[in-house]
């Protein structure tokens, strides 16, 4: 056991260490971002043009009038007609509902909107409306001094409404297809990229003769779980780190640029499963998921000398994950449809389909039932690795073919 | 006995990699383990580490079969290099010390003190790939010892090394079995196996064709050839039932002669007095094979015997 932890902790200490390793932690969030926020505010810049709010039962003017004063949101006094005559054309942004006397009614105010409401939005409406109904409450009261004000004060906190929600889940949740897609997709990058550095350091050991020095003190299983183990701490690490480097990236530009996060677009996160639920089952499927293909890139590794036809047992291996992505893709859109449901099942795939179902309402049996699915798969495909990895690694200047793979297996 | 290894046999299909290989080793002693390229020395140092086990036979390690234990306590230097060529070297000592079940401060120990003895303290922070040849293979030699073995397997350990490096490591052999580990050397440098080993066992075509102390097998191969040396005033058309003469060089004062014995049964000092005739003696030796003769002839025989 206690090899077991100097083998993990060469492993993960010598590829942490590395340039490489701290270059592409920072580097690799750069052109996500590029890649990613990039093309958004290309769009964004494109659709800065001002955005209309009709504003729904202020007869008076009043509080519509109260909330101009912002260049990038135009307040429109409008009518229920108003709203029939242009709904076809849809080139208002959102629909500000207010009550009669919204001054006594403080909690019956509702923005809707089909587009997600940027929260600066939200937040310039509720402070000017607090504002206006603060002072009509104290024309009312006909109070002038500070006292009174405080009295009167009113805390307004519209609702914000998405269009659909309100029709009935007509149209996919945003959020949830985001989540679905983005944790597939680490999965998906985690496994080619960590499963390739596996193989990698399989074949280098492979290629010098380290194994027969180690054999002597350490079981073949022992070695390749532990260089296994070792590889997923450091993309653990990477996650982590990215994690770090977000949450700092938003603290650090909140401090210089007050309400930094008014700019992103409000998310509304999913209720079932929370974001914790969906957090611990992302780190459970990328663990279980790296594992099983972290096998199957140690066979290959063990089984090609370095440099030459590692290739040929590489696409058994690819293949897989590249279906796995479209079906993940498919399953966003179609959730309950067969080839998703059986892709969320069978081990190869469900990583990152399940990843890509989870928020369509799916229940904690299912996802229990294929992730233990997956663990099992995961645990017997190690072993076979170990096998396959002890006999092949030790045959030096042979080639082996898949013949020599299926005696290993069956030899064990 | 510390090491026996009874009547092992490998095959590798249908082709015999070892047969019948028999070999005892005491504690503290050197064997040398000789034969060409292809004999099977190898796999018989892969079923010792346990990398490849043999069809049949027993190993066994102080009179009892050898265990995941005692192989903890090889200490094995391979033909080719097996170390991380980008970690460094202090760092990769103290890992594979570990490995073998030191603790850490220890190994670190160990780690300074063998640095220190082959004068490579310097290149601690070194990375492998950085180092000649010559000093990698030294690193390799103290991450075969640095753990303190009962046993040594040494496979080719001067291959890179200059005369000094290759003697600075030959004294630490020497020392080493001083101090009590017994060694395997596998080599074909049979300078070396004269100078450190007790024992030699030649293997040939996967069979061990000749083994026994150095001694031993130079008596075996000694074919009764002596080199005398007399005043520049003999005949040197000398006739005798009992021996021949080869070669007759004039050095000066001095005539050396080459002495074959015609009865090689026959007793040195018997045959000395027969000498004693025929010549004023200054000095006499007796020629022995060297390793080197005796490795060629020995397996030209083996060959010639199979072919017929």
């Amino acid at each position: 056991m206690n090899n077991l932890f100097l083998i993990i902790r060469r492993e993960y200490l010598s590829r942490v260490r590395r340039k490489s390793f701290i270059i592409m932690t920072f580097v690799t969030p750069l052109i996500f971002i590029t890649i990613t926020i990039l093309p958004t505010m290309m769009i964004t810049q494109e659709s800065l043009k001002e955005k209309e709010i009709i504003v729904l039962g202020d007869s008076s003017g009043y509080y519509t009038q109260a909330l101009q004063g912002n260049t990038e949101y135009i307040f429109t006094e409008g009518t229920d007609i108003y709203l029939e005559e242009t709904d076809s054309s849809k080139d208002f942004f959102a629909v500000l509902n207010l009550p009669s006397q919204p001054e006594n009614y403080p909690n019956n105010i509702l923005l809707i909107s089909d587009n997600v409401i940027p929260t600066d939005m939200k937040r310039h409406i509720d402070s000017r409306l607090s504002e206006a109904a603060s002072f009509r409450k104290m024309e009312k009261t006909q109070s002038s001094c500070a006292q009174a004000y405080k009295e009167a004060h009113v805390e307004i906190h519209s609702q914000s409404i998405k269009q659909y929600e309100k029709e009935g889940n007509e149209k996919q949740s945003e959020t949830a297809t985001i989540i679905a897609l983005a944790s597939a997709f680490l999965i998906y990058i985690f496994i080619f990229s960590y499963g390739a550095q596996v193989m990698r350091g399989v074949t280098e050991e492979k290629s010098n003769k380290i194994m027969e020095v180690m054999f002597l003190s350490t079981k073949p299983f022992q070695f390749m779980s532990g260089k296994i183990i070792g590889i997923a701490l450091v993309g653990l690490t990477q996650f982590l780190l990215w994690a770090g480097l977000a949450f700092s990236t938003i603290q650090l530009a909140n401090s210089a640029i007050g309400g930094f996060t008014a700019f992103l677009p409000e998310m509304d996160l999913p209720q079932d499963p929370g974001i914790a639920a969906i957090a611990t089952l992302f780190i459970l499927y990328f663990l279980a998921g790296y594992f099983l293909y972290a096998s199957f890139f140690a066979i290959i590794g063990a089984m090609s000398e370095p440099g030459t036809d590692s290739q040929q047992f590489l696409m058994p291996v690819t293949v897989p994950i590249i279906f796995a992505i479209y079906a993940g893709i498919y399953a966003t859109y179609q959730p309950e449809s067969t080839l998703a449901v059986w892709c969320s099942y069978i081990p190869l795939t469900s990583p990152i389909v399940m990843m890509a179902r989870l928020c369509y309402g799916i229940s904690m049996e299912e996802v229990l039932s294929s992730l233990l699915l997956l663990i099992a798969c995961a645990v017997i495909c190690t072993r076979i690795a170990g096998s396959v990895y002890k006999s092949a690694i030790l045959l030096h200047g042979k080639k082996l073919t898949y013949h020599d793979l299926w005696s290993f297996i069956r030899n064990r | 006995m510390f090491l026996y290894i009874n009547k092992i046999t490998k095959a590798f299909g249908h082709k015999a990699a070892l047969q019948d290989v028999t070999i005892e080793i005491e504690q503290r002693n050197t064997l040398g383990l000789l034969g060409p390229n292809g004999a099977g020395k190898t796999t018989l140092i892969r079923s010792i580490t346990g990398i490849s086990l043999p069809d049949s036979g027993q190993i066994s390690m102080n009179g009892a079969s050898i265990t995941e234990e005692d192989r903890r306590q090889i200490g094995y230097l391979p033909e080719e290099r097996g170390l991380y060529p980008e970690m460094r070297i202090g760092e990769q000592l103290v890992y594979l010390a570990q490995l073998k079940g030191m603790s850490r401060r220890e190994a670190r120990r160990e780690c300074d003190f063998w640095l220190e003895r082959l004068t490579l303290s310097s290149r601690k922070e070194s990375r492998t790939n950085e180092l000649s040849k010559g000093m990698q293979q030294k690193i390799q030699f103290i991450s075969a010892v640095i753990h303190k073995p009962r046993l040594l397997i040494l496979d080719e350990p001067f291959s890179g090394l200059d005369p000094i490096n290759a003697e600075i490591i030959k004294k630490e052999i020497l020392r080493l079995k001083k101090e009590g580990t017994t060694i395997i050397l596998s080599t074909h440098d049979m300078e070396s196996v004269e100078e450190l080993c007790d024992k030699v066992a030649l293997i040939n075509q996967s069979r061990i064709i000749l083994d026994g102390t150095i001694h031993q097998v130079k008596d075996r191969y000694k074919r009764g050839e002596f080199l005398l040396k007399t005043r520049n005033t003999e005949n040197t058309s000398v006739i005798s039932d009992y021996f021949s003469i080869l070669s007759v060089m004039t050095k000066g004062d001095f005539i050396e002669w080459r002495i074959e014995k015609k009865e090689t049964k026959m007793d040195n000092n018997s045959f000395i007095k027969e000498l004693m005739r025929h010549f004023q003696i200054i000095s006499i030796e007796e020629q022995t094979p060297s390793m080197n003769d005796i490795f060629l002839l020995a397996v030209k025989n083996e060959n010639s015997n199979n072919h017929e």
